[in-house]
């Protein structure tokens, strides 16, 4: 069986998910918080850096499900408001599934959003079509996260490969 | 069903730039907005004096991939 290297990091309130597969690199996590989200430190997060809230805030702002979250106490993840939900490991499927649905075309949320990270990708959200020079589509998105340091082995998108060759950008 | 919609697109110029066209808001770093919408044209060879933006520099660092 292949070996997957997801991983679980708690704190005496919570647990965070790292599912390394569904990262794509959007280096959300790193820019906000450093000291918990260090992809050069191993293990490369660090759960007393920051008080829990914190934590919960930058997971929430993962663009996919590679980081996710829940409340040891059990009780507490049932009372989770509906904008949280997106991160709860428990809940996330069903919600992702409907922030699609809503994104659909006509719905009033066609607006495609292009986010430049810092020295990293630039990621697009919403509802678009990926044309290569050849005219090809070869995806229709939600969402993608496109390389900008020209050193990516999985052209046209981000591998993470612009913090090993130090792009600034 | 939907035709009269203006369709988002993210073109791909390999080794050189990403062309963004569509209904879209450009966010910096900083969660600062740029650009709004209609087309944009962001580098993505690495070379670019302009970063974001393409500048041309593509042409000529011999990027592959």
């Amino acid at each position: 069986m292949e070996r997957d290297n997801n991983r679980k990091y708690s704190n005496k309130d919570i647990e965070v998910f790292w599912e390394p597969k569904k990262c794509i690199h959007a280096s959300t996590c790193y820019i906000e918080l450093i000291g918990v989200f260090n992809p050069s430190r191993r293990p490369w997060v660090n759960m007393e850096d920051a008080p829990t809230e914190k934590i919960i805030e930058v997971v929430n702002k993962c663009p996919t499900e590679a980081l996710m979250w829940r409340w040891l106490d059990e009780g507490k993840n049932s009372l989770i408001t509906e904008q949280d939900k997106n991160h709860i490991k428990i809940r996330r499927p069903a919600k992702y599934n409907e922030l699609i649905k809503d994104n659909e075309p006509g719905k009033g949320t066609d607006v495609m959003e292009v986010r430049i990270m810092k020295d990293g990708p630039v990621v697009v959200e919403g509802n678009f079509r990926l044309i290569t020079s050849e005219g090809k589509e070869i995806k229709t998105g939600e969402f993608a996260s496109f390389c900008r340091c020209g050193q990516s082995n999985s052209m046209p998108f981000c591998d993470g490969m612009h913090r090993k060759t130090g792009f600034i950008g | 069903m939907n035709q009269d919609k203006k369709i988002n697109e993210v073109y791909i110029k390999e080794n050189s730039y990403l062309k963004i066209t569509g209904n879209f808001v450009l966010k910096g770093a900083s969660g600062d907005i740029i650009k709004k919408g209609n087309e944009v044209y962001i580098c993505c060879c690495g070379s670019s004096q302009n970063m974001p933006f393409c500048d041309g520099s593509h042409k000529g660092t011999g990027v592959k991939k």
